[in-house]
């Protein structure tokens, strides 16, 4: 899911970087002080999930939990994940600093879709759909930010279909993982803690 | 505040166990490393962590832009070509490996052996003066060589020994594990961010 350094154009870049800019001022904006913990504790999470692995194919790939980020953080997910990937960037050398800004969409615009579409179900009072909406929420942040991965390889000039079946197909025990990943957590919390979950914004 | 409270000690507790649970798991990155073994660039790539990257194409260019072509890895990663005379040093392997991964390579010109060749040159033109006319070389008689036969019997001695050697070195100099000092220091640059937003916001509220 990083894209690395020198490959994507400079177009691409800079339209990355600005709607990453816009998403995380939006979510500074939205961010209220007792939600502090949960935003830095979610950022912590997402930063150490990069690092367990699975093989799929010819590559590895790793575990996002941007679909559970946004369903407890919404807007907030922006800037949670912009400090997460630079990090990975700084300290793992995963992904690049150039392409901070386009990896943050990637991962964050997902996230708040999964916000979006599935939070009502999971607040809801139905067990069983909020189950649903958990495992949703987790499968849907890793596959759409699959797809908008490979929309941003195709501005550099790979094919569209090959990249983005290629990026789907190696993803899908990761959305499988993490839609139950999701799932329990949405579970978990409405037993032990549903003020988390109660977050529409 | 003493809610407050509670999350944020809720966040420590949680925020340990994280640092704890992935100090098995392995780096998501690719590599490439190349070393020169008779005449032949010869190189791997892969995924940090032991995946091999395969049927990636990679791409060798010369200091002078000049391209010396784009050559695939087999089903085991590696990769080979023929190292063409006359090239200037460092020369570039950019590896581009799928979903947008991406890394490269320098070999410098002692890795290349230009930087010897030229030592090699120099040295014999020092001894040029003594053994002169020497140009063919002998039939190596017994322990009746000269000092630049015995330069080259010794060089591709040592240069068979070190071979496996200096792919390792090259291995490592493109590779970078995951520690736990970067896990902790990341997570550690979380908080210390999440403490100077609470300080920010707690300013706003009281002015």
């Amino acid at each position: 899911m990083h894209i690395s350094e020198g490959v994507l154009p400079a177009a691409t870049l800079i339209a990355g970087a600005a709607l990453a800019v816009g998403g995380i001022s939006l979510g500074l904006r939205k961010m209220e002080q007792e939600r502090l913990p949960q935003v830095a504790l979610l950022a912590a999470a997402f930063f150490v999930a990069s690092l367990v692995n699975l093989p799929a194919g010819p590559a590895r790939v790793h575990l996002v939990l941007n679909g559970l980020l946004g369903l407890l953080l919404g807007w907030s997910a922006f800037p949670a994940i912009f400090v997460a990937l630079a990090l990975q960037a700084l300290l793992f050398s995963f992904g690049g600093l150039t392409t901070l800004g386009i990896s943050t969409f990637n991962m964050a615009f997902p996230a708040l879709l999964a916000h979006w579409i599935c939070g009502p179900w999971a607040r809801g009072a139905n067990n069983h759909l909020a189950l649903a909406a958990g495992f949703a929420a987790g499968f849907l942040g890793v596959a759409l930010s699959a797809i908008l991965v490979a929309l941003s390889l195709l501005t550099a000039g790979e094919d569209l279909l090959g990249a983005a079946q290629l990026i789907l197909a190696a993803h899908l025990p990761v959305m499988l993982v993490e839609g139950l990943v999701t799932a329990a957590a949405v579970v978990f919390l409405r037993r032990v803690r549903p003020a988390m979950l109660a977050w529409d914004r | 505040m003493a809610r407050l409270r509670a999350k944020i000690s809720l966040t420590l507790a949680v925020t340990l166990v994280t640092l704890l649970v992935p100090l098995a798991a392995q780096a998501h990155k690719v590599g490439i490393y190349a070393y020169l073994e008779d005449g032949q660039v010869r190189g791997e790539a892969y995924f940090a962590g032991g995946g091999k990257a395969i049927n990636s194409p990679v791409e060798v260019n010369d200091a002078s832009g000049q391209s010396l072509g784009t050559f695939t890895t087999d089903s085991e990663g590696k990769f080979s070509f023929p190292l063409p005379a006359g090239v200037t040093a460092p020369l570039k392997l950019v590896l581009k490996a799928s979903q947008g991964h991406q890394t490269s390579y320098e070999m410098s010109a002692e890795e290349l052996g230009v930087g010897s060749a030229g030592g090699g040159q120099q040295s014999s033109d020092a001894n040029a003066n003594a053994t002169p006319a020497n140009s063919a070389p002998q039939p190596t008689g017994g322990a009746n060589l000269s000092p630049a036969e015995l330069r080259q019997v010794v060089d591709q001695a040592l240069k068979a020994q070190l071979a496996p050697l200096t792919a390792q070195v090259a291995k490592l100099a493109g590779e970078r594990e995951v520690s736990v000092h970067d896990i902790a220091a990341g997570i550690g640059y979380i908080i210390g961010l999440m403490g100077l937003a609470a300080w920010f916001m707690s300013r706003r509220k009281r002015d």
